[in-house]
């Protein structure tokens, strides 16, 4: 699958209907990262981790995840730009997103309101039955394309 | 009037002051130095030209700006002075020059001008390194809760997979919680350490041998799934340290080097002297440091990318407590293969 352009990839198609939802998790600390894919797995999710903003980017396209968490504040990208990638190479449109923050969280909807980017934003350190609520509903929602 | 004198012999006395800044300020300041001489001359020339007792020199006004600029341009604050001094000497020399006399009042014109000039210009500069010290403070001290908030999300996520009863106690995911506490716990004495070392507090010295010491740091923090450690240190081999900051030290070597280690690879930790120095090493495998300056890695949070992650505020501790111990860090580069950090004693005569 060759890019058509600089931008735009060819990504897959959607993964067919009864599969499992998947959650591709971008995130620069591993053990946050494996502590998450042993949560999200046991709750019967397909989970497909990775510290780097490049696979995450290849991964969206061709794995095409139901929904995506990515942190905010990483070493090898910001997670609102991350997001703004994907959406200026029309990847992901119309899959939710999560960004988890470990800063105040109304700063970051705040700047995502300025750069037009659509998700919804947990605190990395608040209550986990509260992500896995949404993640639950998020990742079982069906989406357009 | 000594005041007419100066406007007349304007560019003489510029000319001259901007000759006696090349002799007395360091190379870089020259420029920057020179420029703004206009500028502090046509305001001593207002003062220059207003009566002999006024309250307020208009000196005073450019020179808050003026000793902002110094302290940005990183001039040391005695040249401050100099910039405001060299004005005085030509407007002196110039009038010599010129048969002129100074009588009593231009000198106190003068004077106070350049006395509040100079009280202002020195009120800037350190009012800006105040701010700036701050500055670097307020970054350390949010690094460090962005560390420990990562560290807490790992371990209460994993302790949460734990409790949910799909994961055993003994598992991968457990080691996750363990790690993670103990590098909250290790952020925590760092940042209690730096305000301690911050604060001047002196240290506690007392003879440490290092065998004990590795063995328990190395104890603390290795785990079933962490790197095999290996330890060379002869039983004999002390110094004298502060115990808690030497462990705090160390522990913060050896848990970078615990977490830059890939699978496969192990951390060696040694003890050596030799006429200079007693010298402890933290050897990783983390397959060499990138390029560039080894010495920015002791810089607070200094980040290169996704491989030396986090170690930015445990080697900038490490680093001033080695300065509390007239010591130094040294890091050595093992191109392919990994990094050895070293902790150098130097002996010191006995007091």
């Amino acid at each position: 699958m060759k890019p058509k352009n600089g931008l735009t990839l060819e990504c897959a198609d959607d993964p067919p209907a009864g599969t499992r939802p998947r959650i591709l998790a971008l995130n620069d600390d591993h053990d946050f990262l494996d502590a998450l894919d042993e949560l999200l797995s046991a709750e019967g999710y397909d989970v497909v981790t990775t510290t780097s903003a490049e696979e995450a980017l290849t991964r969206a396209c061709h794995w095409r995840p139901s929904l995506l968490i990515t942190d905010l504040n990483m070493d090898v990208c910001d997670g609102v730009e991350f997001i703004l990638r994907l959406t200026e190479r029309g990847i992901l449109a119309g899959v939710p997103k999560v960004i988890l923050s470990s800063a105040a969280t109304e700063v970051v909807r705040q700047r995502m309101r300025q750069s037009g980017v659509d998700a919804e934003v947990f605190d990395k350190n608040g209550r986990i039955d509260v992500l896995l609520e949404a993640v639950a509903r998020l990742a079982r929602r069906p989406h357009p394309g | 009037m000594l005041a007419d004198l100066v406007r007349q012999r304007r560019e003489e006395v510029l000319a001259f002051a901007r000759q006696r800044l090349t002799e007395l300020m360091p190379e870089h300041t020259v420029q920057q130095a020179q420029e703004e001489l206009p500028s502090l001359l046509d305001h001593l020339l207002v003062d220059l030209s207003g009566p002999a007792d006024q309250k307020d020199p208009k000196g005073a006004e450019v020179a808050t700006e003026h000793g902002r600029r110094r302290q940005r341009l990183g001039v040391e604050i005695q040249f401050v002075v100099h910039d405001f001094g060299v004005l005085c000497d030509a407007i002196a020399i110039i009038a010599g020059r010129a048969g002129a006399r100074i009588d009593a009042a231009d000198w106190l014109r003068l004077n106070r001008s350049l006395d509040l000039g100079i009280a202002t210009a020195i009120s800037g500069y350190e009012e800006r390194r105040q701010m700036q010290e701050r500055q670097s403070t307020a970054v350390e001290i949010g690094g460090v809760a962005h560390e420990l908030r990562n560290a807490l999300a790992a371990a209460s996520t994993a302790f949460e997979a734990i409790k949910r009863g799909r994961v055993g106690g003994a598992s991968r995911t457990s080691e996750i919680v363990t790690r993670n506490l103990s590098r909250a716990a290790l952020l925590t004495s760092d940042l209690l350490l730096g305000s301690r070392l911050q604060a001047g507090r002196g240290l506690a010295p007392s003879a440490v041998p290092l065998r004990p010491l590795i063995d328990e740091v190395v104890g603390g923090i290795s785990t079933p799934g962490g790197p095999p450690f290996r330890i060379e240190a002869g039983a004999d081999l002390e110094i004298v340290a502060d115990r808690d900051l030497l462990t705090s030290a160390l522990t913060n070597l050896v848990q970078n080097a615990a977490k830059f280690t890939p699978p496969g690879g192990k951390v060696t930790v040694r003890a050596r002297r030799n006429d200079q120095a007693t010298i402890v090493e933290v050897e990783d495998e983390c397959g060499g440091l990138p390029p560039g300056s080894t010495e920015a890695l002791f810089a607070p949070f200094e980040q290169r990318g996704s491989n030396r992650t986090g170690a930015g505020l445990g080697l900038s501790i490490v680093h001033k407590i080695m300065l509390a111990h007239h010591g130094s860090v040294r890091v050595r580069d093992l191109p392919g293969h990994g990094c050895a950090f070293e902790l150098h004693f130097t002996h010191r005569a006995p007091e």
